[in-house]
């Protein structure tokens, strides 16, 4: 037996004054860096401002560094959607709650980085994966009513560029299987940057640490 | 942006030659006794049998981790409780029902993706079955999906008893009660199981668990007998 699903479902915009923020970018394109130092420009100039982070540091957070990221725990990516999902879902209504008290909230990834590393997951066909994962996510976003970020900045980073970032921060990596993965997770931004132009703000990452920061503040203010 | 989503799906068949028995029903059914009595009549008539849960209760991290959920040690938002049942839903089926039912085996599993709309109409406090919310938990969680899809049970038994029944047996049972064993609670998770078994009639073999256990277990055996052809 056939069974037929159809609805409609849209993003939600952010219905509060504070803004949402958000910097998406491969691993090493510079979003820990410039969200922080996004953070302390908008203290500095007397805004009511909070970092957040995916994966975050509750429980959930801790349970995705502890047995996925660390890799001592193997499980299917498909379960480590879920748990990234389940970790989203309390990051959302961290996120909510800060809005509506009228923070401006800059985040280090949001959801779609699920869809940029789904599709690293997720092998070549970009257009069709695309839109499977897309599909997939527009429904969890109307599942769980998640607001869509009023800016976000994508770091705009050469492979190169990132694993060598990457290397200064972490003493041993597995740089091939590091630099294929990375590969098809910046072709995957590429590809999301291209699908929604006007949610997306493109940062080229491979410039200083203040030049990118200035672009970013400019970018904010126009 | 608003994006029109149809797709029409079938439920996902087991395709191996093993054997997959779930027991449905709220809190205090009887399901754990039943299953329990069925692995013994199994195991006597010399076929191999595995045991499981969802959540899981050992050897899964995630099932742990729901399980302090479920004991209000940890405080996280109801959807987010939904993703981990998938997430232990996943890793149950890829480590433990997969291979035993490609081997041959007949797998137990107490509670299986049908739990999903039941707990999660509760979780999200939705009282209107027909409303969307429904079909959104089944295609998020994996029963409809395009994304992936879980192999549902060949039988699934829904023992089906009273409110009043089934909190006498809990706290008959438990001295520590989970978030959802309270009456209210397994009122309305009681009626959406029904409202679900109205809509998948053929996927549920509904049970009087009101019975005596011993009526029950053969009363299920019965089922299995036919199935097995033995």
């Amino acid at each position: 037996m056939q069974y037929e699903i159809s609805f409609k479902t849209d993003f939600r915009c952010n219905p509060y004054k504070g803004k949402f923020i958000v910097i998406e970018g491969v691993d090493g394109s510079g979003k820990t860096t410039q969200a922080l130092n996004l953070v302390n420009r908008l203290k500095g100039l007397g805004h009511k401002v909070v970092y957040t982070k995916e994966p975050t540091d509750e429980s959930t957070g801790q349970f995705i560094r502890e047995n996925v990221l660390s890799g001592k725990v193997k499980i299917p990516n498909i379960a480590i959607q879920y748990l990234i999902a389940a970790d989203r879902a309390v990051h959302h209504e961290k996120i909510e709650n800060y809005l509506k008290e009228g923070y401006t909230v800059v985040s280090d990834r949001y959801f779609w980085s699920a869809v940029a590393y789904g599709l690293g997951d997720k092998g070549s066909d970009f257009d069709k994966n695309g839109q499977l994962l897309l599909a997939s996510l527009s429904i969890l976003s109307m599942y769980h009513r998640f607001i869509i970020p009023d800016l976000t900045f994508y770091l705009q980073v050469l492979v190169d560029t990132a694993i060598q970032r990457i290397q200064h921060k972490k003493a041993r990596i597995e740089i091939y299987e590091k630099r294929e993965k990375l590969d098809k997770i910046a072709r995957g931004y590429e590809w999301l940057v291209k699908e929604f132009p006007k949610e997306f703000v493109v940062i080229d990452g491979e410039r200083g640490v203040e030049e990118v920061g200035e672009e970013i503040v400019s970018r904010l203010s126009a | 942006m608003k994006y029109r989503i149809e797709f029409d799906i079938d439920l996902l068949r087991n395709p191996y030659k093993g054997l997959y028995i779930a027991f449905e029903g709220i809190d205090g059914s009887g399901k754990s006794t039943q299953l329990a009595r069925l692995e013994e009549y199994l195991k006597n008539k010399g076929k191999e049998v595995v045991v499981t849960s969802e959540p899981r209760k050992k050897g899964s991290n995630v099932g742990i981790l729901i399980h302090q959920v479920l004991k209000s040690k940890i405080k996280i938002p109801s959807a987010s409780l939904q993703h981990l049942y998938t997430a232990d839903r996943i890793i149950n089926h890829k480590e433990i029902v997969e291979p035993a039912l490609k081997s041959g085996k007949i797998v137990l599993s107490h509670r299986c993706l049908w739990s999903n709309v039941p707990y999660g109409l509760l979780d999200r406090g939705i009282t209107n079955f027909n409303s969307v919310d429904t079909k959104l938990i089944n295609i998020t969680q994996g029963l409809m999906s395009m994304y992936h899809q879980f192999i549902i049970p060949d039988i699934t038994f829904y023992l089906k008893v009273s409110v009043e029944t089934a909190m006498k047996r809990i706290s008959n049972l438990r001295k520590e009660k989970e978030i959802y064993e309270k009456k209210e609670k397994l009122a309305q998770i009681k009626s959406a199981y029904e409202w679900q078994i109205k809509q998948f009639p053929n996927e549920f073999t509904v049970i009087d668990g009101e019975k005596s256990e011993e009526k029950i277990a053969k009363e299920i055996q019965g089922y299995i007998n036919k199935k097995l052809k033995i």
